[in-house]
């Protein structure tokens, strides 16, 4: 095994670690579902690591993972509607929140920018400013998504609510 | 009573914080595990299924012609010395020359007499064709002609059928369909527009496809690859897509049909695993519609 190659599975490593728990919290953020969260971050880390060698000199590798993850949420929440935690989650997971699981829904609705401004502000906690430089925007246009993308998932998840849920 | 979108906020926040939570003993070292095990595929399931979608396989041929169901003109098979055993012909179609005879040795075969035919299809030096073709069964150590390619002597413009001169000529040569490239598109089949790997399911496809280069040696196109996975069964899986370029190589027939054997995608925007397969049976089904 060249040199480079330990050196690759330990800066991987590093960074598997620093992200594990933001992007898992994303995953959850737009599935609602803690199970099918963990499987598409297990997902998209694994498609990080097979490109890991590009991948790891870029700015903002979070960012790439980031929009892979994206990507597999968006396409598996097209294909089945994001299914329900089956009876008997392992370890800790708490049992699927009715709430969650509607606001999640909400969110995947937003347009794609909203619904990113949201979760990294709204819900990974990072500032305006740490948001437009990730997002590559102004800070106001991080702020008009951020008030836009809020009125319209409170519409819908009212909508949710009022039919009790789908 | 409406919710404020302040309250979104909130929730969003309270929804991040279940997760960061959440005990999750996921390790790097998982990950790389499981591209290991995509990689070298072994006890997974899903690796199980694609090895056997492998094997089951299908690929992905085109029909450049029907061979003329092993119409063999002349009787030249060989007289068979009673209580010989009995082999088949391998299929050496595509190989080099030397790869053929190694290939006729094993199944204890000898060449016969060698020609060379003018082939716009096959590279100098290639097998076109046997004689006996593939399948046909002879007695062991019975000799098998080859007819090599010398390449092209004339000019691939016109669709110059890629047979030779006569001399040797029996009817398991070449069918004389014109190069495919040179075939009008709309044609019968022969570019498929999906490409399924695994037998009879639609569990891991290509499709559509759309094919930017069509020769007689390899196949260049792009499409979507399409996989299920199959969770929690394949019935109500959910299909992850991805752009990928897609290639058919290694022509050579299968079963008595022409076709690319060996096809080999790769994504091309970062998302997805390459895939490649190479036939080593026909199925019946072929899994595209004519284009």
């Amino acid at each position: 095994m060249p040199p480079s190659a330990d050196d690759a599975a330990a800066s991987f490593d590093d960074y598997f670690r620093a992200s594990k728990k933001p992007l898992l919290a994303m995953a959850y953020m737009i599935t609602g579902d803690i199970q099918v969260a963990q499987d598409l971050t297990q997902e998209a880390f694994l498609r990080t690591w097979i490109r890991w060698p590009r991948v790891r000199n870029y700015d903002d590798p979070r960012a790439w993972t980031r929009k892979v993850l994206r990507n597999l949420i968006i396409s598996k929440s097209r294909s089945d509607t994001v299914r329900r935690s089956p009876a008997g989650s392992p370890g800790n997971a708490p049992p699927p929140d009715e709430t969650h699981v509607m606001l999640a829904a909400a969110l995947r609705s937003l347009p794609e920018n909203q619904m990113m401004a949201i979760v990294l502000h709204d819900g990974a906690g990072m500032s305006v400013p740490e948001v437009a430089l990730a997002m590559k925007v102004p800070d106001g246009t991080v702020k008009s998504w951020l008030s836009r993308g809020r009125a319209t998932a409170a519409l819908s998840l009212d909508a949710s609510l009022s039919t009790g849920g789908r | 009573m409406p919710t404020e979108p302040d309250r979104i906020q909130e929730l969003v926040r309270q929804m991040n914080d279940t997760a960061e939570n959440v005990e999750w003993d996921m390790e790097p070292e998982d990950i790389r595990a499981r591209h290991r095990r995509r990689v070298f595929p072994a006890p997974d399931p899903k690796a199980i299924a694609l090895v056997a979608a492998a094997v089951a396989l299908i690929v992905v041929g085109f029909l450049v012609f029907r061979p003329a169901p092993h119409a063999v003109s002349t009787a030249t098979t060989t007289t068979t010395t009673s209580g010989a055993s009995k082999v088949t012909v391998p299929n050496v179609v595509g190989l080099a020359e030397a790869e053929a005879g190694e290939v006729l040795a094993k199944a204890e075969l000898d060449v016969g007499a060698v020609s060379a035919v003018t082939s716009t299809r096959f590279s100098t030096g290639v097998v076109v064709s046997s004689d006996p073709g593939a399948g046909s069964e002879l007695a062991a150590g019975a000799s098998v002609a080859l007819q090599v390619s010398s390449g092209p002597t004339t000019a691939p413009s016109t669709a110059t059928p890629s047979t030779t001169t006569s001399t040797t000529t029996t009817g398991s040569a070449l069918p004389t369909a014109p190069p495919c490239d040179t075939q009008p598109s709309g044609g019968s089949g022969i570019r498929p527009t999906t490409i399924f790997f695994g037998c009879a399911t639609s569990n891991d496809y290509i499709g559509p496809i759309s094919w930017s280069s069509w020769t007689s040696t390899t196949a260049i196109g792009s499409g979507t690859h399409n996989i299920n996975d199959c969770q929690p069964e394949c019935a109500g899986g959910t299909y992850s897509k991805f752009p990928v370029d897609v290639q058919l190589s290694n022509p050579g027939y299968l079963d008595g049909v022409f076709v690319f054997r060996t096809i080999a995608t790769t994504p091309t925007t970062g998302v997805g695993t390459p895939e490649s397969a190479t036939a080593t049976g026909l199925y019946g089904i072929w899994g595209w519609p004519s284009s």
